[in-house]
C-alpha cells in the first residue's frame, strides 16, 4: 500500500513537471463551468453550437459541461467582471472561464483571480499558438500564461459598392484612393459635393485609428516594457491625425449618426466604413430608407487605410479567454475545453462563420483558410473578408499595445477624446452658421490651431488624470 | 338445501386460505414496522419529496414575483402609449382605421413612445420591450405591423447611454434618435408566419371574444420563440393589447425574456450547485405533459436532450410531484412541479398552466429510501410464501371432512327422510344434524302450504323445472287453470317435454308483459305466468287474474271518452292520432286536420245558464257526427267548446273537399232549442290542414289548423278556413324579425322618398312628403317597421330616426341644390312618442335651418299621448314650422282632432279621394270639411290623388293643396313637376275663379 502511495506521488510529481498536469475528473459528477463571452447573433450562435457539441461528446466522456452565457457587448461583459471581481454587492459570482481584451485581463490579474493556463499544456501545445497571440497573453514579466488566444481579428474598409459603383460612374473617382486616409478624406469631399451634402465615410473603435495611426507615424503612444508604461503623444503626430478626422467631419463629409457606422450603412447614412473583421459580417445586403423601405446593394472589402507614406499597419484585435482561479479540477476542466475549442477544425469552424480569425498556425496560413473558404462553399462577401483579411495579416504589422495598469481607461480616453471633440466642433458650427458667421470661417475656426491646440492641452490633461489614478 | 350450495361464491378453502394469508402479511408488515425506525419508512419517500417541494418553493416564490408584479406590470407604460396615440390621432384629427393604411403617422407615434419604453426597460428588469401598433409598418406593405422592438441581452447592468440596447425592429430614425445599434437580425418593421405571430395574434383576439375593458386581463405569456427564422436567440414573451376608451385595439404591448437570461435566472442557487438539481419553467397540460421554456442545471442536461420541448411524466407521485425518464440516459427523475399563478380567473389564457419544476434524479433523491425498500420487499415475500405454504395445508385438512358432507347432502332423497355422516368436528356435526332437522320441517312445510292455498280458493298452480332431469313437477292448480285434463301426467309429474309442448300449445295471445288471453270453453280467461330461475331450476307460478283485467280494460275504455259529449277525449285522440302517424300512416292517404271552436257559448252560457251551454256542446258533438265516416275518421272534444276532427284515409283532396263542405253546410243548419222555446243555431269557427300538402308531422298539422282557425275567429267568424302557408309566414315573420329591426335601428338602415306636394294655386310644388323606405330586406314597408317597432317597444327609436334621418336627408339634398330651402318637408311623427330636451336641442342645433320649412304630420291614434304630442307641436311652432293632421277621416283622426289639436293643414284621407269624382257622399264629406276649414284658416290637402278626374273634382270644390301618384311618385331624390300635369292643375285652377 505505502509502496502504491509513493509510486502514485512519483508519477504525479513527474506530470507536472515534464509535462501538462491533468487532474481526474469523474463523469457522473461533473463539472459545471460558467464562460461568460459577448459574442451576439451569429457568432453567438456557432459558438453555442460548438459548446453543445463538446458538452455532448469530450464534455460528457470527461465530465465537463460549459455552460456559455453572452454578456451582450464587451462593455457590457467588462463592467459586470469588474463588479464581480470587486466583489460589489448585487454582483454576480466570478464566471469559471471569462472572455477578455489584454487590459481587463491584466486588470483581473493584478487582483491574483486568473489562473496560470501553461501549467496545464505542454511546450509543443503552447508552440503551435501563433507567437504573437500568445505574446499578448502572458501579463506577468514573470510568464505563466494568462489569456488563452480562441480568435482574432483586424481591421478593414467595407463599401456599399452599389453607391460607389454610382458615384464613380458620374464622377470617375479613383477607388485606389481609399488606399490612404488622405485619399479617402479627398473621396468623401467629392462625393459630399456629388450627393448634396451627405457623408461619404465613418469608423467605429476610434482609438484604433489614434493608437495605430500613431504608430505608423512614427510614435507609439503606449510603450510598456516590463510592465512600465511610458506614454508619448507627439504634436505633429496629432495634428495629422486631427486633419484627418475632425476636419473632414466638421465638414460633413465623414459622418456618425446611429450607434455603429455599420448601422449607418444599413440605413442609407453611409457609403463606406472601417470596421474590424467580425464585425464585417453584419455588413448589410440590402440598404433600408428612413420609411422601411430597401433596395439591394452589392458590397466590397479592401483593406486598411494607411497615412500616405507610411508602412501599412493595423490592428490585432479580439479577446481571449481568461480562467479564474480556483480548483484544479475546474482549472483543468477549462483548459481541456479551450484546448478542444482551438483544434484546427474546430477553430476555423467559428471563423468562417464569425469572420474572426484563426489563432493557430497550421489554421493561419492566409492560402490554406482560402482554400477551406473555397471548399466549404463560403463566397460572396465573406469570401472577400477571409481573402482581405488574409492580405491584411500577410502584408500588414499587426500591433496591440501590451497590458498596463488603467490601460482600459487610457483606451477609453484615446477611443473618446477626439471623436467628442469633432461632434462638440459640429454642433458649435451649426449655431456660428446660424448666427451668422460664414461656414468657411467657422470651420476653419473650429479645426484650426487654436481648436486643435485646445483639444491636445485637454487630451494631455485627461491622459494624466486617468494614469495617475 | 340445493339452492342453498349452489350460492356459495367461495369455498370454505379458499377463505381460510384467504385470512392465514391476510395474516401472513399484516404479520410481516409488523415485521417490517419493528425493523423501520419508529415508521419512518413511508415517510422517507414523503420527506425526500417534500425537501423536493420546499426547494422548487423557494425558487417559485421569486420567480412568480417577478413575472407578475416585475416583468409584467406594463398597465402604466400602456396608458402612456394609448394617450400618445390618441393624442396624434385627435391632433391630426384621424381614426384609428388610418393607423391601417398611414404608416407615417404609426411612425411618428412610435418615434414618440420610444423613449417611454427605453425607461420601462431600464426599470423593468427584462431583456426585452416592444410595442406592436395595429398598424401599417410600411407604406403599401400591407403585411408590415408598425412599432419598435429593444432588447437588453443584460438587463442587470444599466447604461446612462443606450449602448448596451439593440433595436430589432423599428425604423432608421427611431434608432439614431435613442442612439440604440441595430441588431444583425434587424428589420424595419413587424412581419409574422404562423409560427411565430401568437405573441401579437393571440392577446388581440382575446379581446374580440371578451367582455373585461382590462387590458391586464387579455395579458398573455408566450413560449419561447424566434422572432424570425435567421435569428437565433430565443425569448419568452408576455404581451397585453392596448386598448382605447371603446375597447378597440391600438396595439400591443410586450416585453421578453431570452432564454438564455432566464436559464441563468433559474440556474442559481445551492439546490443546482450542490444536489445535481435542475429547474424547468414551462407550461403544464395534463394530456401533453410539460412543455419546456427554459431549464437549466447541469443534472438536466445529463438526462435531457438541449432540445427537449416536451417533457412526459411516467409518474404522478401526488399533487405536484411526478417522476419523468431522461430521453439521454433512460434513468428517472423526480419533479416537484409547482404552479405559477400568472393568469386571473376567468381570463383568457388561464388554462396555460405556467409550472416551476425542481428536478433532481432519482439516485440522489431517493438513495436512502430505495435501499429500505429492496430490504423490506425481500422480507415480504419470504414471509409471505412461508405463510401460503402453511395455510395450504391446514386448509386442506380442515375442508376435507365439509366436502364429504356436501356431498352427501347433495344426493340426499327429499322425500326420505335424511341421514348424514359424522364428521367429528364438534361445530360441523351440530350444523349437520340442523341440516336434518331443516329438512323434515321443510318437506312439512310444504305440504301444508299446499293444502292452505286449497283452502283460499285461489286460483294458483306452480311448476318447477330442474334443469338438470327430465321431469317437470307441477301443482294440481296448474292443470286445473289451464284446464287441460287430457295432458298426460304421473301425480305432481310431467315430463319435461309435454311441459314444454303444452305452454306452447296454450300460450299463444299475450296481453301484457305476464299476462296471457285464454279462449276455455268459450270463457275469457286471463292468466298471469310468472317465473325465476337459476342456473338448476326454474320455477313458475300461473294465476287467474279475469277479474282484475276486466275491470282495467274497463277503465281503459272509461279514459278515453269525454264525459259530457261521449265522443272520444282529447286523451283518445292523441292516442289514435298518434298511432295514425306512427305505425299506420300508410292508411292516411289525403288527410284533413279540422280544428272547430264554437264561436257563441260564451253569451249562451251567459244568458241562459250553464247547463243549457252544456246540452248545446253535446248537441254539437253529436251534430259534427256528419263528418264522420267509418274507419275514416277521429272527432274529438278536445276542451270546453273545441273540437278536433281527423279526416283520414281520402283518395284526393277534392272528394275529401266535398265530404267537408257537406258536413259542415249541415252542421250549420242545426241547432238547440233552447228552454224559452227559441231555435239557437251553431255557429262555429273552423280551422283546416292538410296532410300531406300542409304538412307532415302531426304536431305541425295541429299547429297549422290551430293558426288557421284562430286567424279566422280574427277576421271571419262563423266560417270554416283553409290553412294559407304565406299568411302564416307573413305572421311568422312579423315575429322573427326583431333582429331585422335591431339592425335597423342600431345602423340606421333607411333612407327617405320624396313624394311632392303641389300648391294648387300656383301649379308648383309646395313641399315633399318625406316617405320612410327600409333598407333591410326582411322589412319590406314602413308600415311592417312600425308594426315591429310598436310590438318591440321601440317605437321611439324608430321616431328619433325618422327625424334625424330625414333632416340629414333634407339638408343633403338643400346643399347639393336638389332642393329650394323653403320648400315644405312633411315630416310623419309618431304621436305615441316624445322628443326630450337633449334630441330637440340637437335638432335646432343642427338642422335650425329648414326647421321652418318642416311641416309636422300628426297621426291620432288610441295610443296617444296628448301631452307629447302638445308638446312637439309647440317646439315646431316655435321654430317657425307649421302643422299637418294626417288621414283625415280616419279612425281616430275625426273632427274630433281638428278641434283638439291646432293645425295649419288638414291631410284628406286618400279613402276618401279615391273615385271622389263619382261617390257622392265623399264629395259631401270634403266639401263639408273644406268649408269647415276655411273658417279657420285652415289650409286642405288632397292625399292619394291618382287619376285626372279626381283631381279635377277637388279643385273644383277648392282644396289648397295635391298629393298622390297623379301629380308625382315618391322618387329618392325630389323630382320636379311634370309640365303637363303643371299646366293641367293650373287650368282647373283658374277655372275654378271664373265660377
Amino acid at each position: 500500500m505505502k509502496r502504491f502511495l509513493s509510486i502514485l506521488l512519483a508519477l504525479t510529481l513527474f506530470s507536472v513537471t515534464a509535462s501538462a498536469q491533468t487532474v481526474k475528473l469523474s463523469p457522473d459528477n461533473p463539472q459545471v463551468l460558467t464562460l461568460w463571452h459577448y459574442y451576439n447573433g451569429m457568432q453567438q450562435q456557432t459558438f453555442d453550437q460548438l459548446v453543445l457539441e463538446f458538452n455532448e461528446t469530450v464534455g460528457m466522456e470527461k465530465g465537463i459541461i460549459i455552460e456559455p452565457m453572452s454578456q451582450g457587448g464587451v462593455n457590457d461583459l467588462t463592467d459586470k467582471l469588474m463588479d464581480a471581481a470587486n466583489r460589489k454587492t448585487g454582483a454576480d459570482n466570478m464566471p469559471d472561464i471569462f472572455a477578455a481584451y489584454a487590459d481587463t485581463a491584466h486588470a483581473v490579474n493584478k487582483m491574483g483571480l486568473v489562473a496560470d493556463i501553461s501549467a496545464y499544456m505542454t511546450e509543443e501545445e503552447q508552440a503551435e499558438y501563433m507567437d504573437s497571440y500568445m505574446a499578448e497573453g502572458r501579463l506577468d514579466a514573470q510568464g505563466g500564461l494568462k489569456v488563452f488566444p480562441i480568435a482574432k481579428s483586424t481591421e478593414m474598409t467595407l463599401i456599399n459598392k452599389t453607391e460607389w459603383d454610382a458615384f464613380v460612374a458620374d464622377t470617375g473617382a479613383d477607388i485606389n484612393k481609399l488606399a490612404t486616409w488622405e485619399g479617402v478624406v479627398e473621396i468623401s469631399k467629392a462625393y459630399y459635393e456629388w450627393s448634396g451634402g451627405k457623408a461619404f465615410f465613418g469608423r467605429d473603435a476610434f482609438a484604433n485609428y489614434i493608437l495605430i495611426g500613431s504608430l505608423q507615424l512614427g510614435v507609439e503612444m503606449f510603450q510598456v516594457e516590463n510592465d512600465v508604461m511610458t506614454l508619448n503623444i507627439d504634436d505633429q503626430v496629432m495634428r495629422r491625425l486631427w486633419d484627418n478626422y475632425v476636419v473632414p467631419y466638421v465638414n460633413g463629409w465623414f459622418g456618425a449618426y446611429g450607434r455603429f457606422r455599420s448601422d449607418d450603412v444599413k440605413t442609407g447614412q453611409l457609403v463606406a466604413l472601417v470596421g474590424s473583421t467580425s464585425g464585417a459580417l453584419y455588413f448589410p445586403k440590402e440598404v433600408t430608407r428612413d420609411d422601411g423601405s430597401t433596395y439591394a446593394i452589392e458590397s466590397l472589402a479592401l483593406p486598411l487605410p494607411n497615412f500616405e507614406g507610411t508602412s501599412p499597419c493595423a490592428v490585432q484585435q479580439g479577446a481571449g479567454m481568461v480562467v479564474t482561479k480556483s480548483t484544479p479540477e475546474k482549472e483543468y476542466a477549462a483548459t481541456v475545453f479551450l484546448k478542444w475549442f482551438t483544434e484546427v477544425e474546430n477553430n476555423i469552424a467559428f471563423s468562417l462563420s464569425s469572420g474572426y480569425l484563426p489563432v493557430k498556425k497550421a489554421a493561419n496560413d492566409p492560402e490554406v483558410l482560402h482554400e477551406i473558404a473555397i471548399e466549404r462553399g463560403v463566397t460572396g462577401l465573406l469570401h472577400d473578408i477571409i481573402h482581405t483579411g488574409a492580405q491584411i495579416t500577410s502584408t500588414y504589422r499587426l500591433y496591440t499595445n501590451n497590458a498596463f495598469d488603467n490601460g482600459y481607461e487610457a483606451r477609453q480616453v484615446v477611443d473618446t477624446s477626439m471623436v467628442e471633440a469633432a461632434e462638440h466642433a459640429k454642433v458649435e458650427l451649426a449655431l456660428l452658421v446660424e448666427a451668422g458667421m460664414a461656414r468657411e470661417e467657422a470651420i476653419e475656426r473650429l479645426t484650426g490651431d487654436e481648436a486643435f491646440e485646445a483639444w491636445l492641452a485637454k487630451f494631455k490633461a485627461d491622459m494624466e488624470q486617468v494614469l495617475n489614478n | 338445501m340445493m339452492a342453498r350450495n349452489a350460492k356459495r361464491k367461495r369455498s370454505i378453502m379458499q377463505r381460510i386460505l384467504l385470512s392465514l394469508l391476510i395474516i401472513a402479511v399484516l404479520t410481516t408488515s409488523f415485521l417490517v414496522a419493528s425493523l423501520s425506525v419508529g415508521g419512518a419508512f413511508t415517510e422517507l419517500t414523503n420527506n425526500a419529496l417534500d425537501m423536493l417541494d420546499e426547494r422548487t418553493q423557494n425558487k417559485r416564490q421569486p420567480l412568480q414575483d417577478s413575472m407578475i408584479d416585475h416583468w409584467s406590470n406594463l398597465e402604466s407604460t400602456a396608458e402612456t402609449i394609448r394617450s400618445v396615440i390618441n393624442r396624434h390621432l385627435v391632433v391630426k384629427n384621424l381614426d384609428i382605421q388610418d393607423m391601417k393604411t398611414d404608416a407615417a403617422l404609426n411612425a411618428e407615434i412610435v418615434m414618440d413612445i420610444a423613449p417611454t419604453l427605453v425607461s420601462k426597460l431600464r426599470a423593468g428588469g427584462t431583456t426585452g420591450i416592444f410595442v406592436i401598433l395595429n398598424g401599417i409598418g410600411i407604406a403599401d406593405q400591407p403585411d408590415t405591423w408598425a412599432g419598435i422592438y429593444l432588447r437588453d441581452a443584460d438587463p442587470s447592468a444599466n447604461n446612462s447611454t443606450n449602448s448596451d440596447l439593440l433595436m430589432l425592429r423599428g425604423l432608421p430614425p427611431v434608432s439614431r434618435e435613442l442612439g440604440v445599434s441595430l441588431d444583425s437580425y434587424w428589420q424595419a418593421s413587424f412581419t409574422f408566419t404562423k409560427d411565430n405571430g401568437d405573441y401579437f395574434f393571440k392577446p388581440m383576439e382575446a379581446v374580440q371574444m371578451g367582455t373585461s375593458d382590462d387590458p391586464a386581463h387579455y395579458g398573455y405569456w408566450c413560449m419561447p420563440f424566434q422572432l424570425d427564422e435567421n435569428n437565433p436567440t430565443a425569448a419568452m414573451t408576455y404581451t397585453m393589447p392596448i386598448l382605447d376608451k371603446t375597447g378597440q385595439v391600438l396595439g400591443v404591448i410586450g416585453v421578453d425574456i431570452t432564454t438564455s437570461y432566464l436559464t441563468s435566472i433559474l440556474n442559481s442557487g445551492e439546490f443546482i450547485r450542490t444536489e445535481p438539481g435542475s429547474y424547468v419553467l414551462g407550461i403544464h397540460r395534463s394530456d401533453e405533459g410539460i412543455l419546456v421554456a427554459a431549464a437549466a442545471g447541469s443534472s438536466y442536461k445529463q438526462y435531457f436532450n438541449p432540445g427537449e420541448t416536451v417533457l412526459m411524466p411516467t409518474q404522478m407521485w401526488d399533487s405536484n410531484s411526478i417522476a419523468l425518464k431522461g430521453s439521454r440516459n433512460g434513468k428517472t427523475m423526480y419533479a416537484s412541479v409547482m404552479p405559477l399563478q400568472l393568469y386571473s380567473p376567468n381570463t383568457a389564457f388561464e388554462d396555460d398552466q405556467w409550472v416551476l419544476m425542481g428536478m433532481q434524479p432519482e439516485d440522489s433523491l431517493m438513495a436512502f429510501s430505495n435501499k429500505f425498500r429492496q430490504l423490506l420487499a425481500a422480507a415480504m415475500i419470504t414471509s409471505m410464501l412461508l405463510c401460503v405454504v402453511v395455510a395450504l395445508i391446514s386448509s386442506r385438512k380442515m375442508t376435507k371432512p365439509i366436502t364429504s358432507l356436501v356431498k352427501q347432502v347433495k344426493d340426499a332423497d327429499p322425500k326420505t327422510e335424511l341421514q348424514l355422516d359424522p364428521t367429528n368436528i364438534a361445530e360441523i356435526d351440530i350444523l349437520a344434524e340442523a341440516i336434518e332437522d331443516l329438512h323434515h320441517d321443510v318437506a312439512e312445510s310444504a305440504e301444508r302450504l299446499a293444502s292452505i292455498l286449497e283452502m283460499t280458493g285461489m286460483r294458483v298452480g306452480v311448476v318447477e323445472v330442474p334443469l338438470d332431469g327430465d321431469k317437470a313437477y307441477c301443482s294440481p292448480g296448474f292443470f286445473e287453470l289451464l284446464a287441460c285434463d287430457e295432458i298426460p301426467h304421473e301425480g305432481d309429474q310431467i315430463s319435461r317435454e309435454t311441459f314444454r309442448k303444452v305452454m306452447l300449445d296454450c300460450f299463444t295471445e299475450a296481453v301484457d308483459d305476464d299476462i296471457w288471453r285464454f279462449n276455455v270453453r268459450g270463457e275469457e280467461l286471463y292468466l298471469r305466468y310468472k317465473q325465476v330461475g337459476n342456473e338448476h331450476k326454474i320455477v313458475g307460478t300461473l294465476m287467474d287474474v279475469t277479474d282484475e283485467m276486466q275491470k282495467r280494460m274497463d277503465l281503459e275504455r272509461a279514459r278515453d271518452v269525454d264525459s259530457l259529449t261521449g265522443i272520444p277525449n282529447r286523451r283518445a285522440f292523441t292516442r289514435i292520432t298518434q298511432e295514425l302517424f306512427g305505425r299506420r300512416r300508410d292508411e292516411m292517404g289525403v288527410t284533413a286536420m279540422i280544428m272547430v271552436d264554437l264561436d257563441n257559448l260564451k253569451y249562451l252560457n251567459s244568458t241562459y245558464g250553464h247547463d243549457t251551454g252544456d246540452s248545446f256542446i253535446r248537441a254539437f258533438a253529436h251534430a259534427l257526427g256528419a263528418f264522420e265516416e267509418d274507419g275514416h275518421s277521429v272527432v274529438a272534444r278536445r276542451s270546453g267548446d273545441e273540437f278536433y276532427m281527423l279526416l283520414y284515409g281520402y283518395e284526393n283532396r277534392d272528394e275529401l273537399e266535398d265530404h267537408i263542405n257537406a258536413a259542415w253546410a249541415q252542421v250549420a243548419t242545426q241547432g238547440l232549442l233552447l228552454p224559452d222555446g227559441s231555435f239557437y243555431r251553431f255557429r262555429a269557427s273552423g280551422g283546416l290542414a292538410w296532410y300531406p300538402d300542409d304538412a307532415t308531422t302531426l304536431s305541425k298539422l295541429l299547429h297549422y289548423a290551430d293558426f288557421a282557425m284562430y286567424k279566422v275567429k280574427q277576421e271571419n267568424k262563423g266560417s270554416l278556413a283553409r290553412f294559407d302557408m304565406s299568411v302564416y309566414t307573413e305572421e311568422a315573420f312579423l315575429l322573427n324579425a326583431r333582429e331585422a329591426l335591431d339592425r335597423l335601428i342600431d345602423n340606421q338602415l333607411m333612407h327617405y322618398a320624396y313624394q311632392p306636394v303641389v300648391e294648387v294655386k300656383s301649379g308648383e310644388i309646395w313641399g315633399y312628403e318625406l316617405l320612410m323606405r327600409p333598407d333591410v330586406p326582411e322589412l319590406k314597408s314602413p308600415g311592417a317597421v312600425l308594426r315591429l317597432a310598436k310590438a318591440q317597444g321601440k317605437l321611439h327609436h324608430i321616431e328619433r330616426i325618422t327625424w334625424f334621418c330625414g333632416l340629414e336627408s333634407a339638408k343633403m339634398n338643400i346643399e347639393r341644390g336638389m332642393l329650394k330651402k323653403d320648400t315644405k318637408l312633411f315630416i310623419n311623427s309618431i304621436a305615441s312618442q316624445k322628443m326630450d330636451l337633449v334630441e330637440r336641442q340637437h335638432i335646432i342645433d343642427c338642422y335650425s335651418d329648414i326647421l321652418p320649412s318642416v311641416v309636422l304630420e300628426v297621426t291620432e291614434s288610441e295610443d296617444n299621448n296628448e301631452d307629447f304630442t302638445q308638446r312637439k307641436i309647440k317646439f315646431i311652432r316655435s321654430n317657425g314650422g307649421m302643422v299637418a293632421i294626417d288621414d283625415y277621416g280616419t279612425g281616430y283622426n275625426s273632427e274630433l282632432a281638428l278641434v283638439q289639436i291646432p293645425c295649419d293643414i288638414v291631410k284628406v284621407d286618400a279613402s276618401f279621394v279615391r273615385n271622389v269624382d263619382t261617390d257622392i257622399n265623399k264629395q259631401a264629406l270634403v266639401k263639408n270639411l273644406i268649408s269647415y276649414a276655411r273658417a279657420r284658416n285652415i289650409a286642405v290637402l288632397a292625399e292619394g290623388v291618382e287619376t285626372r278626374e279626381e283631381m279635377e273634382t277637388l279643385i273644383g270644390f277648392g282644396v289648397d293643396y295635391l298629393q298622390g301618384f297623379y301629380l308625382g311618385m315618391p322618387r329618392e331624390k325630389p323630382q320636379q313637376l311634370l309640365q303637363s300635369v303643371r299646366q293641367e292643375v293650373l287650368n282647373f285652377s283658374r277655372r275654378q275663379q271664373f265660377l
